[in-house]
């Protein structure tokens, strides 16, 4: 983190996705989209719209068939595999539906692996993620394996996770689609709380309780972006 | 230790070591390996079960191998007892004073510990009041007054003797001979060995032990006193026994030690012709040498075990990396390099790698034992001699080599599939969705499987038969993977499957199994491993016929079964590798029980029509009227014994030594003619077995070897291949007997080739 304040943090230009199977879908069809530093944007459509195909193109977990997206600067579009790899582990973090926390971990080496990955070292990682941990009122589970914590117990493990190395943007898809209403609440919480301390989250949701919490809500249908809701709010729409 | 062991352990300590320092650089993926590879008890004990085949097959392989040349070593060492060196003059007799000028001579005093005079013959003996005989003995002559240093003669019924108390005429016989000639004590035997015959009685049957052990097999044992009318002046001898201090290696290294002295003692004797002989150091060897196509056998039926294997390793990486496919792409989002993650599955396979090769080997010692005994019972049956045991050999080294073979064997079949299971898109891992289809990798895939082809051609071109169905396998996958955007799998698979099955098939069924090489055994192992592939695949692309059956035989068992078929189906060159991994190891089970269960041989045209043979010590024997009438056809075979140097290539070298015992059947002219015996392999310049007895007329360097006799010694000897040291242009072998019980020898020429014994005749009368 740490760019130019007046560059938007993530920027798609005309971005296009095709799945090939029996029948070709396209799944974004030119998307423009911009997202400022410290925003919070939340994705929303029915299902089959493209927003989950839109934040795994902008994340670079999955390649695009056209156009172009650059974040914090840096263009995806040109980089390698192991470059584009590289660069999630210095500045992205992921929320993911199902948790995806690795069951043979601990909570506190669940939350270190993004730490360990960027190669800092094994006492600098820990201790770091205990205090992540402990942020989140986690410190009492840190030594449980994730099938020893609650849902929400997890999905707080996996923010911590994803905040742990400071990264330049989150990534949320259907972060609270496995909780129920009270977690969910906690858990929208925490990211709105993370993300007035300054950290740029951009999650997918289907759930109106988490999508107005954010400061923008970008609606897709048919893999297009159909509009930017909130006043004063400069999200392209195509 | 070899340069080979120390090879094969140093690149698995290498590669181990390498592994070792990564994981400490990357402790995460360290601890993920680590954590993974123990997590589950039952699934890690299934997975590490299953790599245990590739630890089992390597160590009962090499075990077993190590096991045959220690038995076979601990038999060379039986066999020669105390006897270290010998003199001799290649079969010639010399005067029996040089032993006493030995064994006074004061140089040897301290190197040797005893010097004995004897008589190493090969001839007929037979049992006069058992009425028996065989044409095939041992004559073993000792000086009993010198028999001590030797040891003595453990008498079956626990007494023990030097041959210094035996009666006169006396001799011992071996528990075979006794049994072959069912001779007891008392009993009278006529010897007839060159032009010479002995009368004796049979003192006692010794045990394999000790002196006794000479020849492993029917061995006469005779003071030389007892026999004065085999030595032709009666003081002659052949062989001067020599014993040094020690036994075993100590004795051949004393012996070595010794040599020069013995050789400057005989030199100053000045008899022509006398040789010294490292007698024991030469039979050892020649044990250690005889092994070596055992070696190659038996590592080679491990590896339709390791082929086995082999493919449930790739299975089992593929089953894992499946089950762990959203932990794996969590990773990857997570900033894990596709290396990293090809390293995390290689740190882990390393780990099942080397559980399953260390479990591997109590398995395979057990398997190494069982297949020993076997073939060491199958060897005794097949020589008709006592059965001196099978002794299970477990050198550390040859452990350390299976389980650094196994388990890089494991490691290097996991990581390729790890590098294939490596490539995956994130996005779909994360939330376990379906692979997407993707555009990419077209352009690769066509550059490798057009490289496969390649390959599969230049292997096809330059590998013989079993190239021949190795290369056009793949020529095959490689046409299939590239095929894949054109035609749908379930005909792409049953298409290829189909070709490589019957690719397979043409080729061994083409292939003559008794070629002049080795050749159709490769072409055997080969073939069984690609066709049972090949209709691996055919069944594992169809499987989707199974559930339209069983659909129609009972819906509800057709439902119930519709989702694993329909997994299986999914997965074609997943569940073909499985089935075929299983259908290898049965295909080996049933190829052992079909081919011991249906050996029936055709006696009527292997014996050439005769029903009864008789051996003779005689030149000729005289049949009742009565009996004569019932013989409608008689043929007369002259047999000669060889005993002296004979030197025979294999596969490995040379077989043969100083002292091999070798039986020569000669034809006659009008038997050439109109050969009395049925032949199997022809080398392939004669165009038909009429055109190999009229060469044999033609040219006494041409001989036809019968496979028994070639197969006991020496395993892979084979046509075209020269026989050295029998005479001075050597001869060789252009045929097979079939008929090898019958016979057990070489069959020349009358003319060819020059021995040292005189005739004897083995008469086939009908």
């Amino acid at each position: 983190m740490g760019g130019d304040d007046s560059q938007p943090m993530v920027v798609a230009q005309r971005l296009r996705k095709v799945y090939r199977g029996a029948t070709a879908v396209e799944a974004l069809r030119g998307v423009d989209l911009e997202v400022r530093r410290g925003e919070m944007v939340a994705i929303v459509g029915p299902s089959g719209s493209g927003k989950t195909t839109l934040l795994n193109c902008l994340s670079g977990l999955d390649r695009f068939d056209g156009g172009r997206v650059v974040i914090d600067g840096a263009d995806l579009t040109t980089m390698s595999d192991r470059d584009r790899t590289a660069y999630r582990a210095r500045n992205m973090g992921f929320v993911f539906q199902a948790f995806n926390l690795l069951p043979v971990l601990t909570a506190v080496e669940n939350t270190e692996i993004p730490l360990l990955l960027q190669g800092v070292s094994a006492r600098a990682a820990r201790r770091r993620a205990e205090e992540m941990l402990e942020t989140l009122g986690l410190a009492q589970r840190a030594r449980h394996r994730p099938d020893q914590l609650s849902g929400g117990e997890q999905q707080r493990v996996a923010v911590a996770r994803a905040l742990v190395h400071k990264p330049a943007v989150v990534w949320a898809d259907e972060p609270t689609g496995n909780l129920d209403t009270e977690v969910t609440h906690v858990i929208t919480e925490l990211l709105v709380k993370t993300n007035r301390e300054g950290q740029t989250i951009v999650l997918v949701t289907h759930n109106p309780q988490v999508s107005e919490r954010a400061s923008r809500v970008i609606r897709m249908r048919d893999g297009r972006i159909q509009e930017a809701a909130r006043a004063g709010v400069e999200g392209a729409a195509t | 230790m070899s340069a080979w062991s120390w090879f094969v352990i140093g690149t698995f300590l290498a590669v181990y070591g390498v592994l070792a320092l990564l994981a400490l650089r990357r402790p995460l993926l360290a601890r993920l390996a680590f954590r993974e590879a123990w997590r589950g008890g039952l699934q890690t004990g299934l997975v590490v079960a299953g790599l245990a085949l590739a630890g089992m097959g390597i160590t009962a392989g090499l075990v077993a191998a190590d096991s045959t040349e220690a038995s076979v070593t601990q038999n060379a060492y039986l066999s020669m007892g105390e006897v270290d060196l010998t003199v001799t003059g290649n079969g010639a007799l010399f005067d029996a004073s040089v032993a006493d000028r030995l064994a006074a001579d004061r140089n040897l005093a301290t190197g040797i510990d005893g010097v004995q005079g004897g008589l190493d013959l090969v001839g007929a003996v037979a049992d006069l009041d058992q009425r028996a005989s065989d044409t095939a003995v041992r004559l073993y002559g000792f000086d009993a007054s010198r028999q001590r240093p030797f040891g003595a003669f453990h008498l079956v019924g626990g007494r023990r003797t030097y041959g210094d108390d035996l009666p006169p005429a006396g001799v011992l016989v071996s528990r075979d001979l006794a049994d072959a000639l069912h001779a007891q004590a008392g009993d009278r035997l006529r010897i007839s060995a060159g032009a010479s015959s002995a009368e004796v009685l049979v003192a006692g049957v010794v045990k394999l032990e000790g002196p006794g052990a000479f020849g492993l097999g029917r061995t006469l044992f005779a003071p030389l006193g007892s026999i004065p009318s085999l030595a032709a002046a009666g003081n002659q001898i052949n062989v001067v026994r020599l014993s040094t201090p020690g036994d075993g290696l100590a004795g051949i290294a004393a012996g070595r030690r010794s040599l020069p002295a013995v050789r400057e003692a005989v030199a100053g004797l000045g008899v022509p012709g006398l040789e010294v002989n490292e007698a024991k150091a030469a039979q050892v060897r020649q044990a250690e040498r005889s092994t070596q196509s055992a070696r190659a056998t038996l590592v080679t039926m491990s590896l339709l075990v390791v082929a086995a294997a082999a493919t449930v390793v790739v299975h089992l990486t593929l089953m894992l990396a499946e089950e762990r496919r959203r932990r794996l792409g969590t990773l990857r989002a997570l900033g894990l390099s596709r290396s990293g993650l090809v390293f995390l599955s290689v740190l882990e396979s390393a780990l099942y790698s080397l559980a399953g090769a260390v479990v591997g080997v109590l398995p395979g010692l057990a398997l190494a034992r069982y297949l020993g005994q076997v073939a060491a019972e199958a060897g005794a049956a097949l020589s008709g001699s006592e059965s001196t045991g099978y002794q299970l050999a477990v050198r550390p080294e040859t452990v350390a080599v299976a389980v650094s073979l196994a388990a890089m064997l494991t490691v290097v079949t996991m990581a390729a599939a790890a590098l294939r299971t490596a490539r995956f898109a994130i996005s779909a891992a994360i939330r376990d969705l379906p692979e997407p289809a993707s555009k990419g990798g077209r352009r690769w895939r066509l550059l490798a499987a057009g490289l496969l082809a390649a390959a599969g051609f230049a292997i096809a071109l330059a590998g013989g038969g079993a190239g021949r169905v190795l290369g056009a396998t793949l020529m095959i996958v490689g046409a299939t993977w590239a095929g894949r955007r054109w035609i749908e799998d379930r005909a792409r698979y049953t298409l290829a499957g189909t070709l490589i099955l019957a690719w397979a098939l043409v080729v061994q069924a083409t292939t003559t199994l008794s070629s002049e090489d080795n050749a159709a055994f490769a072409v055997f192992f080969v073939g069984i491993v690609v066709s049972v592939f090949g209709l691996s695949l055919v069944v594992a692309a169809n499987l989707a016929l199974v559930d339209r059956f069983l659909a129609l035989v009972s819906p509800r068992l057709g439902a119930t079964l519709r989702a694993p078929v329909a997994y299986m189906t999914r997965r074609p060159l997943r569940t073909g590798l499985t089935t075929g991994a299983f259908g290898i190891v049965l295909a080996a089970i049933t190829v052992f029980a079909v081919v011991g269960g249906s050996y029936q041989p055709d006696y009527a045209r292997d014996s050439a029509g005769f029903d009864v043979i008789v051996r003779s010590a005689q030149p000729a024997i005289t049949l009742s009227p009565a009996l004569q009438a019932q013989i409608a056809r008689a043929e007369v075979i002259p047999t000669r014994l060889y005993l002296g140097r004979f030197l025979a290539p294999n596969s490995t070298g040379y077989a043969g030594g100083d002292s091999t015992y070798v039986p020569l059947y000669t034809l006659s002219e009008a038997q050439l003619a109109n050969p009395p015996l049925h032949l199997s392999t022809r080398s392939q310049r004669f165009p038909d077995d009429a055109s190999v007895w009229r060469a044999m007329r033609e040219d006494p360097g041409l001989v036809v070897a019968a496979p028994t006799f070639v197969a006991y010694s020496y395993l892979s000897s084979r046509v075209n291949t020269m026989l050295h040291e029998m005479e001075r242009a050597g001869i060789e072998i252009v045929h097979m007997l079939k008929d090898s019980e019958a016979l057990t020898g070489i069959i020349s020429f009358q003319q060819s080739p020059e021995t040292l014994s005189g005739p004897r005749e083995a008469h086939r009368d009908r």
